[in-house]
Order: structure tokens, then sequence, then C-alpha cells
């Protein structure tokens, strides 16, 4: 036994140290934005709650735009059905990708009720629909928030899992992939208004 | 115990057993590193591998390499592995496969464990846990993890928030803030850690026979080696394991019993652990747990959590029977089948709690002042071991919050407007610019949602607004980095907006920054020194001078310090003269406080204690600033009482 087998002995307990260290982070952040998703997963519940609502009450009204309040009901459903597939594992890239297109296309079908709300002062001055509106906009901050918590915290993930060294074993972790951002997509197409086209 | 003596008697205990892993790593090392030398010897080339040549021909030098070999993982195991369970409750209830228990869950089982814990921690004194749940595991178990009572967690099984009744659950979940309040915690890192560097021997041993026992391509002689060493290695690593297993488990067995006890001190209510005990007994999985890394913490638990190999011996739990026994004298011995049927309490309507509060800190006519100084001592004895007084304080302090307030409390957004609120000025102008600092801030919803919120904490009792903030925390731990440090900054301009540092912005900011460590910039956690009050007598006599600073009147403050002096021995024979106390200075001064061993620590609540208690009473702002100086001092304090009122 020579003094540099004692070297070579004492490097590979070493390594095999910092490899457990690796795995181990993984795991952790792994959690931590498992964790961040429970509370967006609330926040989405609590709006896909308040919406049958608020078409309720504007389907009182709005007799003429059955097609608008379709839309809504539909896309809330999109949406329920989207975020219990990601609910069932925020580390799967196309459930959260879905939940994000879901969550776009009620949030876009809402957008559409909104402009058409406007043009019935009634259903505006309504005293349960003024305050359904306030908690939907509440909501709405409390999603971005923890949409918000979540991104960074998959961020933070990814950032870890791309660096080196990590990233010269995280696949045999079983951390090969990275970890998807939850973006609510068209979002953008939202804001511009509906286009009419002749 | 008190919570002092547990700690100090925590440390000596810890330093007695690192003495006995100290001499059960050494004899370990140097089995090991023969077997090897010899093994090695055995093996290697040259013409005379016979095992008289070898004997003959001890080759030291080797011994010594191999021996620093085995040495260093020994050491690097304990170290890695005391580092990680120091980083926090959270990664420990993590690795055990515990899933954090959203606190704004609305799921019925989730909603009572955490109603439950956020009583226990406001009648002791902390900030609210985080509370994990392990869905995999059937048995009924809990445990406690982290370092500090600021960064503790608490964890629970599935079977138990399924299977236990709600006293039952009260009764458990007291018994892990025990092991909080008793300074277990330190303790158990301590010996996980120590553990882990000898197991680790086994491990690699483990290991090698895997490898000897697949590596294709290799001489069939390298394999038989591997093997061998591999084998080696297992047998003598295990029987050390085996060892210091049986050390720690009669070290755990001791801690139990004192957490029942502390438990039914608590709630006295001895039916409710009795009870919890009994359904382990009665169902089939009892308290065992399936996780890989289970028996890592097993010393954690409520009750056995892993088989125990050798029966009593490793054990780390007590039998059931005993623990029963000695909770219920009178038992028959059988364990109950079924959940006894109790009628359901909807959470979040407390029940109706008695308003006056039974004296049992004393009936002391505090007229003398040697009364007076027993009354304190009585007080101050609550710390660490608050009894059911303290919880039904809590309970009606809880109850009769706004339900607005809770709710917001228990999302991140909700408690960072909550926190913001509690930090608005009640000067309209001052307020107006605070609001408009938000708005423009991090976030335009955020002002909106705020000042929507002030009413409602305007309108709260002053002794409400602490145990409100108290109820934030572990909403506010969810938040992201960046999202904290937002948060931060922004509190921070709310507390400049007018200019200057109230006292109550200067409590609120010092119990955030504790109990949101470690991402708030709080490094100082878990340190516990080794100095005297006297080696730190101007910090002891600027905090008191700020306890007597907030006195009525002169004669009071004097009257005060007074009563703090026959604790302490003080810079200066009077409360600090001058004008305000700068922040940055007390700031400074309570960190290096920190520094003080647990007992210096007793000695400087006990005169905070005789400070605000020498007028006869405990006023909301006094109990602020003690509160605030106990959370960096990671010392719980619970509403202190004086003559059985509690508070003011």
């Amino acid at each position: 036994m020579e003094i540099s087998t004692a070297v070579i002995l004492m490097i590979v307990v070493l390594a095999i140290f910092y490899l457990v260290a690796i795995y181990n982070r993984l795991v952790a952040l792994r959690n931590r934005f498992r964790n961040a998703f429970a509370q967006i997963e609330v926040q989405l519940k609590r709006r896909h709650d308040l919406i049958p609502n608020l078409v309720e009450i504007a389907r009182r009204y709005l007799a003429h735009e059955r097609e608008t309040l379709e839309a809504v009901v539909t896309a809330r459903q999109g949406a329920v059905a989207g975020l219990s597939r990601a609910a069932a594992n925020p580390a799967d890239a196309a459930a959260i990708t879905g939940l994000g297109q879901a969550e776009g296309a009620l949030t876009g079908a809402l957008g559409r009720l909104n402009l058409v709300v406007e043009a019935y002062p009634d259903l505006k001055a309504d005293a349960n629909m003024r305050q359904l509106h306030e908690e939907l906009a509440s909501t709405e901050n409390k999603v971005a928030f923890a949409r918000q918590s979540f991104n960074d915290q998959v961020m933070a993930y990814n950032t870890y899992r791309q660096s080196f060294p990590q990233h010269l074993v995280a696949g045999l972790f079983g951390h090969g992939e990275d970890a998807r951002w939850l973006e609510f997509a068209d979002s953008a197409a939202i804001q511009q208004a509906p286009k009419v086209t002749f | 115990m008190d919570f002092f003596g547990a700690q100090d008697a925590a440390r000596r205990r810890t330093a007695g057993l690192v003495v006995l892993f100290a001499l059960a790593a050494a004899g370990l090392v140097t089995v090991t590193s023969l077997l090897l030398t010899l093994v090695l010897g055995l093996s290697g080339t040259g013409p005379a591998a016979d095992l008289e040549g070898n004997l003959t021909a001890f080759d030291w030098l080797a011994f010594g390499a191999i021996a620093a070999v085995v040495a260093l993982v020994v050491v690097a195991g304990s170290l890695y592995k005391i580092l990680v369970l120091s980083r926090g409750g959270g990664a420990v209830a993590e690795a055990l496969g515990g899933r954090l228990i959203a606190p704004d869950t609305e799921d019925p089982d989730s909603r009572r464990v955490l109603n439950l814990v956020e009583e226990i921690a406001i009648a002791s004194g902390t900030v609210v846990p985080s509370v994990y749940l392990l869905e995999e595991e059937a048995g009924i178990n809990a445990f406690a993890a982290g370092l500090t009572p600021a960064n503790a967690v608490i964890g629970l099984t599935q079977g138990a928030v399924a299977g236990l009744s709600r006293d039952q659950l009260q009764g458990v979940i007291a018994h892990e803030f025990s092991h909080i309040l008793n300074g277990d915690m330190r303790l158990n890192i301590r010996l996980a850690g120590l553990l882990h560097g000898i197991l680790l021997i086994g491990l690699i041993g483990r290991g090698l026979v895997q490898a000897g026992g697949r590596g294709g391509g290799r001489r069939g002689r390298d394999r038989a080696g591997l093997m061998v060493v591999g084998l080696g290695l297992m047998a003598t690593g295990f029987t050390g394991t085996l060892f210091a297993n049986l050390i720690k488990a009669s070290v755990s067995r001791q801690r139990e019993f004192l957490a029942d006890a502390s438990a039914v001190q608590f709630t006295r209510n001895p039916q409710g652990i009795a009870g919890a005990l009994k359904r382990i007994g009665a169902v089939s999985t009892h308290g065992l747990l399936s996780h890989p890394r289970a028996p890592e913490m097993s010393h954690a638990y409520f009750a056995q959590g892993i088989r125990s190999l050798l029966g009593r011996l490793s054990a780390t739990h007590p039998p059931l029977e005993t623990r029963i026994r000695r909770l219920e004298p009178s038992w028959k011995g059988r364990f109950e089948e079924a959940l006894e049927a109790g009628k359901p309490v909807a959470e979040d309507q407390a029940p109706a709690v008695a308003s006056g509060l039974a004296s049992s800190a004393g009936d002391l006519a505090a007229g003398t002042a040697s009364d007076l100084v027993q009354a304190t001592q009585a007080a101050i004895d609550q710390i660490g071991r608050p009894d059911e007084a303290h919880l039904r304080y809590a309970h009606s302090l809880i109850g009769d919050l706004p339900a607005a307030l809770r709710w917001a409390a228990r999302e991140p957004y909700g408690a960072q407007t909550l926190v913001f609120a509690l930090l608005l000025d009640p000067d309209t102008a001052i307020r107006q610019r605070q609001l408009a600092l938000l708005e423009t801030g991090i976030d335009a919803g955020l002002g909106a949602e705020t000042s929507l919120l002030f009413p409602a904490v305007l309108a709260t009792r002053r002794e409400q607004r602490l145990p409100l903030l108290d109820l934030s925390l572990p909403a506010l731990r969810q938040l992201s980095v960046p999202q904290l440090q937002g948060f931060k900054a922004a509190m921070e301009a709310l507390i400049g907006a007018d200019g200057r540092v109230r006292l109550f912005e200067w409590c609120l900011s010092r119990i955030l920054i504790s109990g949101l460590d470690p991402d708030f910039g709080n490094s100082q956690r878990g340190v516990t020194g080794q100095s005297d009050c006297a080696d730190l007598a101007a910090e002891c006599t600027l905090v008191l001078s700020l306890l007597a600073r907030i006195q009525d009147d002169g004669d009071a403050a004097r009257m005060a310090f007074t009563a703090a002096s026959k604790f302490i021995s003080m810079a200066t024979p009077r409360p600090m003269e001058g004008g305000l106390i700068d922040h940055h200075a007390l700031d400074q001064a309570l960190e290096r406080l920190v520094g003080l061993k647990p007992q210096a620590k007793h000695q400087l609540l006990q005169a905070c204690a005789a400070a605000i208690l020498a007028d006869d009473k405990v006023t909301p702002a006094e109990l602020e600033v003690v509160r605030a100086i106990g959370a960096v001092l990671d010392c719980p304090i619970p509403p202190l009482r004086i003559q059985g009122r509690l508070g003011p």
C-alpha cells in the first residue's frame, strides 16, 4: 500500500460525497418547485370556483350572448382538466404547457366576456357582479404572484441542473429534463382586442 | 425542566456522547484499518504473500495511510450529515418524502392540523412552523426537525392526520413541540450526524461487495479481493453502527418520556396523547414508516418508526405500553380499535373559551420586593414550558381575529399585504405616502389590497398584532428568493417612510427576520456561545435601558431598571440617558448577545421580565419588545403572565 494509493482512495471518497451532495440538491430543488406549484393550484382552483357564479349572474342579463358564455364555460372545463393533470406532476413539461394554454384560453374568454359586460350597464352595476369581479381580480393577483414564485423556483432548479459539473451527472440521476415555466400562453393575444374581419 | 436548563443539559449530554462516539469511531477505524492492511497485504503482489510473512513484516506505513482514509470517511460523513440536517427542518422533511401543506389548504383534515399547530406555536411564543405531510405513510407517526425553534418544521404521516381525533392530534403535536422546546433538535442532529459517519463504512463495504459481484471483465482474483474487503468493511461498519445505534437509542428513549410529560403539561389532557398511543398500538402498521431514508431520523418520531432489530435494546422509543401507563396509570392494556365518535368541530369556528384564565402561575401577592422577584421567576419559568392556560389564551386570540385577516395570513400574497397593513401609519398623510410607495414599488395590486386590509388591522387589539405576524410566517416562507427581496425592500421602505423607526416596526422586523431565516439575510442561526452576562454588560444594559425607556414615566423607568439589576449586573447604575436609542446599535448589541450561553440568556430574559413586571402589569408594547429580543436570541417567549393574568 503506497501513499499514492491512499491519496487516490481519499479523492475517490471525496468525489462520492460530492456526487451525493449534487443528487440531494437536485431533489431538494425539484421538491421546492413542486411545493410552489401547490400554491398556484390553490389559487387557480379558487378562480375556477368563482367562474360558474359569474356565468350564472351574467346569464340573467345576457340572453343574447350565449356564445360568449358558452366559451367561458368550455374554457373553464379545459382549465380544470389542465390543472389536475399538471398538479399530478408539476415536473411534466407537457402538462405545464397544457395548463398554461388552457389558462390562457380561459383568460381570453373572460376578457371577451368583460368586453360584452361593458355594453350592459345594468349587469355592470349589479352588486353581486361587482363583488365577484373584485374577487376575481384579487385572485388573479394571487395567481400571478404564485406563478412568479413557481417560475423562480423552476429557474433555480434549471440553472443548477445545467451548470458544471452537475449537467454531467444530472441525466444519470433522473434529472435529465429542464422543468417548464408556467406561462399563460396567449395572454399577449388577449391584450389585442378581438379582431374584426370584413 | 425549564427551557434553558434543558438546553444546557442537551449540550452537556452532547459533549458526553461525542466522547462515546469518538471512542466508538476510533475503535472502528483501528479494526477496519487492521483488516484492510492485512487483506491488501495478503492479496498484494510479490512472492511473500503468505500470512506469516505479512504478520512479521506488518506494514505500519500502509496501516497509517489506511487509518487516515477511514478516519476521513467517518469524519467527512458526519460533518456532511450535520451540515445537511442543519440546513433547516424543511430539507429533512423533504428528504423523508414530505409535502408542504399549503397554509391555505381547504382540505378539512389538513386544516385541522394547521389550526392545532398555530395555536400551540402562539401559546409557546414561537413563530408558526411549516407543516409537512408524509402522504405515502399509512402508519401513525409524526416528527419535528430543524435546528432552532425559528426554522423547525412539524411532519405528520397521512395515517396520523386521518386516523387521530382532534385531541389526540393535539397531544402528538404538543409532544413534537416539546422536542423543539426541550433542545432535542440539536442533540438529535449531532447524533444522526455521528451515526452517519460510522454507517458509511458499512455502506461502502456493501458497495464494494456489489461491485465485486457483478464486475464483468475483471480478473477473478481482483473480484475476490473486492468481495473480501467489502465483506470485512460491512462486518466492522455494521457492527460499529449497531453499537452507535444502541447509544443513540438509550438517549432517545429518555427524551421521549420527557416530551410526553411536557405535552401533558401543555395540553392538560393526558387522554389525548395516551389515546394517540393506543391508536398506534391498535392499527396494523403501528407507527412504522416505509420511506427508505426513514431510519436516519428514527429518534425524532412520535413513536417507533422503524423495526428495532434487537427489541427493546435498540428501540429509539420506549414500549407503547410503558408510555401509556405513565400517562394513564389505570390503563387496562387494551388498544383501542376505533376512533371514539367525537362530535365534529367545525374548524375556524373556535369553540367558546372561558374568558377568565385560571391562575396557575401563582397567587402571589406582589407587594414586597421578594414576592415580585418570585412572581417574575414564575413568569420567566413559563418560557419553553407553556401550559394549558397559554393554549386557551392562544385559542381565543386566534378565534377573535376577523376571518378576513386570518385568510389573508394563509397565502403568500395576502400575508405580504397583512405585514404591510401592520406597518401602515395611523396618520393619514404618512399612510398615503406609504401606500404610494407600495404601488410604485413591486406590484400595483399590493397597494390596493393593503389598503383594503388596513381597517380590519386597525380594529384589532394591540396584543393580537404579533400573533397575526406569527400566523403569516408559514405563508411568507413560500416566497421565492427574488420575491423575498422585493418584500424586504418594500418593508424597509414602509418603515422608513416617516423618517424614523418606531418600536413596533423594529420588533416586527426582528421577528420576521428570525422566522424567515435563512433567506432573509440572517446568518447567525443556532449559535450558542460561551459568554456570560458580565462579559457583555454594556449590551445587556442597552437592552434593559430600552425596556426602562418604554415605561410610563421617569419613576417607572428607574423602578424597572432597578428591578432588572437584581438579576444582572449592569454597566451603569441608571438607565442610559440621552436621546433616542439607535436601532442599529440595538441590533449590534443583540447580535453580540446571541453569543451568550443558555444560562446567561436565561438570566438576561429574567432581567427583562423583571423590568416589564416592575409596575405589576405587562403592556403589549413591553411584550412585543421581549418577544423581539427572544426571537433574536432563539428563545420562545410565551405571553407572560403574572398572578394569573395573561398579558395586559
